[in-house]
Order: structure tokens, then C-alpha cells, then sequence
């Protein structure tokens, strides 16, 4: 995996493996954002649309409102990436995303590594475990997820961060 | 313009019209209201970040950098408080603002919470 910067656009390569964990990532987060709050369980809820404020019910309605606009602008991003992911016969794949998008994505790539540990209940301890111990542990799917999505977090900021590096 | 004070300026219009409005004292505002106005107005609310073990260190001082401006060393002087600490006042602003950075930084999956400065 490589995130590569071109003047105002961000390109990620992805061999096989990477891109089949990022389309599922991607995919699993699409149908999430879909859901109403009401509906998600308590877990995601409480992480995705709380507010710590205390709001009558005129205002937190509007505050859901906005967050469903937020994550719905964020929907159509992983709808675009998910067609490029789709179809793909030859490796590795260039994902483009220009630098708003690159701020998006990497909003997404963090709600869902927060869905991940939300619902399988996975805490400091688990996340930094020991590498070769990740891949005994039962949890080790949405282990490597989470590590995985930490990884091309980290890579993209370096990228907005260091464009020439 | 704050809608109440746009009441308040409307009401001495209705109640005194044209020269007599400009010699008789402007009443003073309902002293409810006036609470209401310094607590709008007062720039002690504190936006608090709280640890969690999911989200990135990188990340955490990538979001700062973006929703409070600040440069990467007091982005990560603020990131290790909320680590090492467990929390980190991160804004002190009026309640609006105050809201404002809460929103922008809850959305972006931070735990974050108001809280009145003593």
C-alpha cells in the first residue's frame, strides 16, 4: 500500500488484499451510515450521534440533522470509491481522491474503527496487542481491520501533512 | 444583532415614538434576560477532550489542526494532555463558539464535552 501525492489529489495504491479489506471496510460503513440513529445499536449510537451538550429537543433534532447531512456527504464519497474498487482486473488499484475528499475519508476510515471496537467490544488492551498475538485472537478479524485502517490513516496524514516526503 | 436585544429596541420604539423616545431613558431590560445576555456573551466555557483508546494519536493532532487551527505543537501538546491525562481543555470561548467546536470535533469521532471554567 502507498498513498502518493499529485499537486492537489491523493493516490491510493492498493494491491489485492488491501483493496478487498478496503472495499469491505468501505461497505460495511456505507450500510451503517444508512441506518437511523434509532436503530443502531446502543453501542454505535451512543459514539456517533451523542452530544454531550444538553439539548431540548427542538435542538437535537437539529443536531441529528446535521450529522445525517455530515455522513450523507460522506456516504457519496465511499459510493464513488466503492465503483472504483468494483470491477478491477488488474493490480494494484489507484484509488484519486482530492485533499477535501482525503479529509472525508479519513473521518470515515475513523468511524468505522470506532464501529469495530464499539461492537466487539475491543478496548486498549486488545487494539495494542502484540502483533502475532492479533492473529490468535478470536477477534482477530476486526482486529487486522482496525489495524489496517490505522495504517492508511497514518499514511494519508503524513501525505496532507508532508506533500513532497 | 441578538433577536432579543431587536425586541427590546422595537418595544421603547412602539411605547416612545419619535422625540419623545430620544428624551425618556430606555427601560432596563428584564434582569431574566440579562442573565441570559452575559451568559451569551461570557467566553468561559471550556471545550474538554476526553481519552479514548481507539482514535490515533496522529489523528487526534490532525483534527485539532483542522477544527481549532492550531500548529502542530500545540496540537500535540493538547493530543499527549488528553493521553496521558485523560482529557485536555482545548478551547475556552463563548457558549456559542463553544458549540460550535464541539459539534466540529464530535463529528469527527472525539469525545467531547462543555463545561462552564470556575
Amino acid at each position: 500500500m502507498q498513498v502518493l501525492r499529485r499537486h492537489q489529489v491523493l493516490e491510493i495504491v492498493l494491491f489485492q488484499p488491501e483493496a478487498n479489506l478496503m472495499r469491505k471496510s468501505l461497505t460495511e460503513i456505507y450500510k451503517n451510515y444508512q441506518i437511523a440513529a434509532e436503530d443502531l445499536p446502543e453501542a454505535v449510537r451512543k459514539l456517533w450521534y451523542s452530544n454531550s451538550c444538553e439539548l431540548d429537543a427542538e435542538d437535537q433534532a437539529i443536531w441529528l440533522d446535521h450529522l445525517s447531512e455530515f455522513r450523507g456527504e460522506n456516504s457519496q464519497l465511499i459510493e464513488r470509491l466503492c465503483d472504483d474498487l468494483n470491477g478491477i482486473e488488474s493490480w494494484p488499484v489507484i484509488l484519486t481522491v482530492s485533499l477535501p475528499e482525503a479529509d472525508r475519508l479519513l473521518t470515515v476510515m475513523n468511524d468505522q474503527r470506532l464501529y469495530l471496537a464499539a461492537i466487539h467490544n475491543l478496548g486498549e488492551l486488545e487494539i495494542n496487542e502484540d502483533w502475532d498475538r492479533v492473529f490468535l485472537s478470536p477477534e482477530k478479524h476486526p482486529l487486522v481491520n482496525i489495524h489496517f485502517l490505522a495504517w492508511l490513516i497514518e499514511l494519508i496524514i503524513i501525505r496532507l501533512d508532508h506533500p513532497a516526503s | 444583532m441578538d433577536s432579543r436585544l431587536m425586541q427590546s429596541s422595537m418595544r421603547a420604539e412602539l411605547l416612545f415614538p419619535e422625540s419623545a423616545a430620544a428624551a425618556v431613558e430606555m427601560p432596563l431590560a428584564d434582569p431574566v434576560q440579562d442573565t441570559d445576555l452575559l451568559e451569551a456573551f461570557d467566553p468561559g466555557w471550556e471545550v474538554i477532550v476526553w481519552n479514548d483508546p481507539v482514535n490515533l494519536m496522529s489523528y487526534v493532532v490532525y483534527v485539532f489542526r483542522q477544527v481549532l487551527s492550531f500548529d502542530t505543537q500545540t496540537a500535540q501538546k493538547h493530543m499527549l494532555e488528553v493521553h496521558h491525562l485523560g482529557k485536555s481543555c482545548v478551547a475556552r470561548a463563548t457558549r456559542e463558539k463553544a458549540e460550535h467546536y464541539l459539534q466540529q470535533l464530535q463529528q469527527r469521532g472525539l469525545k467531547v464535552s462543555l463545561q462552564k471554567s470556575s
